[in-house]
């Protein structure tokens, strides 16, 4: 048969309320926020961002900051991560701002990485290398690395990233544009998309989910996270919060605990970041088990007081919260339950729904994807655009492969509380945050506005 | 046995044997001489004279069983006592005698007795009478730490032979043991000062940044549950450990907290680094340096081989005879001669053309030993040189001791055997002026071979000009 024709008889078949009974899910809510909420935001970003008026206060803001050149600490922990040093240095080197001091945590790296980093230090690359025999964690790591830091801003970054030459004064920049603003998030590309498939998808995933997404997120005023693979912070809320808690998830953590201080969290599109993904599905699924897990541990349980009225309650926290909560846990669950309600009401429909529902998700990703080229015109590589080419697969990528993920990080956190249990902690903290209960600050002490 | 005390004091009675007495101001060279045993008193006087008798060059002296009576308000260093051939309280001396220091006092001179003896001989090299100290005692020489050398250990048993309290001694024994006449066995290893060998080194942490020596270390504190990493004193409250993040106390390390590492401050220039660097500063130069800048030294206990005996007996080969003959044509004193008178008939024959004779003497050569003795080699080696380089390959040489050479140099008229000897004399001073204190000499005299001349009567004449 004639595939228009089936189609045209499906749609005449079901009329206008039969065919949202079908594609309420996609309709409802990948539509109206990834097509239309996140097109209008970009509409209003570039309009915003031609204006004369932003381009001189831009220019007015980086005078300011070349003028007074404070000193900014990028702060680098990892493990056995050495061999990525040396990219690191060379990227912070090239840096158009230059008042910029390099802290290495080792964390109990058994390969040659304080060999490498002590050759550096002696070149003068790296300011301070702290090795600590015993890993303590990400979070110990970091902490180390702030207490000695003295920086008036404090850049947190992966140890196997590198920056593009003037992501450090972009990254600085809005901090000038806005006194109330906290930390600043940088925005994330994969750097070894050539490593194959699953970074190359990933690649896609950031661009359409970090770069758009966090842009979307900064310019509503509920941006939630500020990733631990690229983030600026102002040294002295840091000072005040005593740095990062136990994790894992301990980036988005710490950005809502800057939040409840009443401080803005933004997102700039131009400070970029390149940081290795993982280049195989196990490593990934790996990761991403762990990441999603930090939505129950911290945004659930953590910071369920974000939901509450309270002394430190705030609407734009509480939609932060909701947004997240909502969208990814809920529409997770949610999605079962449609993919449920499909199979057991439109069983001899089903596959034509199915391919139907990947079409307009394929559909969908070529606008967002649309979307992010035209946000990140300015800083894509040329390999970039052969990303064009996977995004048949990313229906398949998002929607089955990271829902299953996802699906089960939530279920596993929810009812055993897996991410006590998981190595990417020494289990030494993970026990005694586990023990606890809870992480971080003292329930009896209270988080005060400035 | 005859047994000299000397010191003063009462004069000692010993059951069965004489002991003579004589006060240091008496004592004379025959005194020693004669003596089978000497005992000396601990005190100043006493302890210069025990150095008096191991310096003195005739093994018959220095070769002597020497006692050292202990106690009274002159206690010996560790150093003496191990020197001595024995040391005892007066009290207990003569029954120490009867057991024991007879029987060693009679197998030292049983030992000494088969050393050749030589009208006038002097033994210089302080490194040779160890040996010779080491043949008669059949003992080995073990070192012992000290304070009182800048090498930080002595041989004790042999250390008076040297004339100063440094290396020299150690450096002697080195090259006996290149030599191959002693054997030696690890003992310890030694770091010393790069520019004067000493060993005492002060040896502490630094600033990487600006070498100051003033550090403070902080152990840091790393709280399980909130992840806060600080130094030590950030937790302090009170005399006991509280996070200043989430207001925990801390119970016990490894279970709630852990010391991850450690972190110095510089209250210098205020630099932070785990990381220090060594500074060695030298307590006698005041050199600083860097550990890996260091001399290393082994120190070592020596003992005899199988070559010991001989060399202890009949003395140490001419190292600098054995260069000399092995890089130039050196031809025994017979050949020579017929060579020379060969060349005297040539000349005689054809009347065309003139040669000469020189006799090259190196006067206390042997002071290389006693100055530079780790660099013997390399300085005879250089005497050879220059000799080589002065000399063609159509001139011939012989020696006729350790340190006496006569070269023929043919076709050579008397301006050029002259300059011949100015070169000579020229570098050979500039190599030893350079390297040894004065003593050693370059004597250099010459003869043109007249037709009239005959071989042995002519190098006679050139020896009769010997000092």
């Amino acid at each position: 048969m004639d595939p228009i024709a089936i189609i045209v008889d499906f749609v005449q078949d079901r009329g206008l309320a039969g065919l949202f009974a079908i594609f309420w899910y996609f309709l409802l809510f990948d539509f109206l926020r990834y097509i239309v909420g996140d097109g209008i935001a970009i509409g209003i970003f570039l309009v915003q961002r031609s204006r004369p008026q932003w381009r001189q206060k831009r220019a007015t803001a980086r005078q300011k900051l070349f003028r007074t050149t404070p000193l900014v600490s990028v702060i680098a922990p990892g493990k056995n991560e050495g061999k990525s040093i040396p990219a690191l240095v060379e990227s912070l080197r090239r840096q158009t701002y230059k008042n910029i001091e390099l802290i290495v945590v080792d964390d109990g790296s058994d390969d040659d990485t304080p060999e490498i980093c002590r050759k550096l230090v002696r070149e003068g690359h790296i300011r301070h290398f702290f090795r600590n025999e015993i890993r303590g964690g990400k979070a110990s790591a970091a902490n180390l690395a702030l207490r000695y830091c003295k920086g008036e801003f404090v850049v947190h970054i992966d140890a196997d990233s590198h920056l593009r030459f003037d992501s450090i004064e972009k990254i600085i920049l809005p901090f000038y544009l806005d006194s109330r603003i906290g930390a600043v998030a940088g925005d994330i590309r994969v750097a070894n998309i050539d490593d194959g498939l699953c970074p190359s998808l990933q690649a896609i995933e950031y661009m359409k989910g970090i770069s758009v997404g966090r842009m979307v997120g900064s310019m509503v005023g509920i941006l939630r996270i500020v990733s631990g693979a690229y983030g600026a912070f102002r040294r002295d809320i840091l000072d005040r919060l005593k740095g990062w808690d136990v994790g894992p998830g301990l980036d988005g953590d710490i950005t809502l605990k800057i939040r409840k201080l009443h401080y803005k969290v933004h997102f700039e599109p131009e400070a970029v970041c390149f940081t290795n993904a993982p280049d195989s599905f196990a490593k990934l699924g790996r990761q991403r088990y762990r990441w999603d897990k930090s939505l129950i541990r911290f945004r659930l349980r953590k910071h369920f007081d974000l939901l509450l009225p309270s002394a430190n309650f705030s609407w734009p926290n509480f939609f932060c919260s909701v947004e997240n909560i909502f969208f990814n846990l809920g529409l997770n669950f949610k999605w079962w339950i449609y993919f449920s309600q499909i199979c057991l009401f439109y069983t001899d429909q089903l596959l034509f729904i199915l391919v139907a529902n990947y079409t307009l998700y394929f559909l969908s990703g070529i606008i967002q994807f649309s979307f992010a080229t035209l946000l990140l015109r300015h800083t894509m590589r040329a390999r970039d655009m052969a990303l064009w080419l996977l995004l048949p697969l990313m229906p398949l990528y998002t929607g089955s492969y990271l829902r299953f993920i996802r699906t089960y990080a939530y279920l596993s956190e929810i009812f055993f509380r897996t991410s006590y249990l998981d190595r990417w902690n020494p289990w030494k903290t993970s026990r005694a945050v586990k023990d606890d209960g809870s992480a971080g600050i003292s329930p009896t002490r209270r988080m005060t506005a400035r | 046995m005859k047994i000299l005390s000397i010191g003063e004091g009462e004069p000692l009675h010993w059951a069965g044997q004489t002991v003579t007495a004589i006060g240091p101001q008496a004592l004379t060279r025959e005194h020693l001489l004669e003596a089978q045993a000497i005992l000396l008193n601990p005190s100043p006087d006493g302890q210069a004279l025990f150095g008096q008798i191991r310096k003195d060059p005739d093994p018959q002296v220095y070769l002597k069983p020497v006692f050292f009576l202990d106690g009274g308000d002159f206690p010996l260093t560790e150093e003496l006592r191990a020197a001595a051939d024995g040391c005892a309280s007066p009290t207990a001396a003569e029954a120490l005698w009867h057991h024991e220091w007879r029987t060693l006092s009679e197998r030292i001179l049983a030992e000494l007795a088969r050393i050749p003896r030589h009208e006038g001989a002097k033994d210089a090299n302080p490194g040779f009478k160890a040996l010779r100290w080491m043949l008669t005692r059949r003992r080995d020489l073990t070192p012992m730490a000290t304070a009182t050398n800048a090498q930080g250990f002595i041989y004790p048993a042999v250390e008076a032979f040297a004339d100063k309290a440094d290396a020299t001694m150690t450096e002697a024994l080195n090259f006996l043991e290149e030599q191959g006449v002693l054997a030696s066995d690890f003992v310890d290893r030694i770091y010393r000062c790069a520019g004067c060998g000493s060993a005492f080194l002060n040896v502490r942490e630094a600033c990487s940044q600006c070498q100051s020596t003033r550090l403070e270390s902080d152990d840091l504190i790393h709280h399980f549950r909130c992840g806060y990493v600080a130094p030590l004193q950030d937790f302090m409250r009170q005399g006991s450990l509280t996070c200043p993040k989430c207001d925990r106390g801390l119970s016990m390390i490894g279970v709630d907290y852990d010391k991850p590492s450690a972190v110095s401050h510089c209250l210098s220039c205020g630099h932070v680094s785990q990381d220090t660097d060594t500074l060695s500063t030298c307590y006698q130069c005041g050199r600083s340096m860097a550990p890996e800048e260091q001399k290393v030294s082994i120190i070592k206990r020596f003992h005899s081989n199988g070559l010991s005996q001989s060399a202890a007996l009949f003395g140490l080969e001419s190292l600098f005879r054995k260069i000399v003959e092995s890089e130039l044509e050196v031809l025994p004193l017979p050949v020579f001669k017929r060579v020379v008178q060969l060349e005297i008939n040539r000349i005689s024959r054809y009347q065309r053309s003139e040669s000469a004779l020189l006799l090259l003497e190196l006067k206390n050569i042997e002071q290389v030993y006693l100055e530079k003795p780790a660099r013997a080699n390399q300085i005879f080696a250089e005497i050879v040189a220059i000799l080589k380089a002065i000399l063609r390959s159509t001139d011939v040489v012989t020696t006729l001791n350790d340190s006496v050479f006569v070269v023929l140099l043919v076709e050579t008229p008397e301006e050029g055997a002259a300059r011949a000897v100015e070169r000579i004399n020229e570098r050979l001073a500039t190599l030893l002026d350079s390297n040894l204190s004065p003593g050693v000499q370059v004597n250099i005299h010459r003869a043109q071979i007249q037709t009239q001349d005959d071989a042995g009567t002519l190098i006679n004449q050139l020896l009769g000009r010997l000092a």
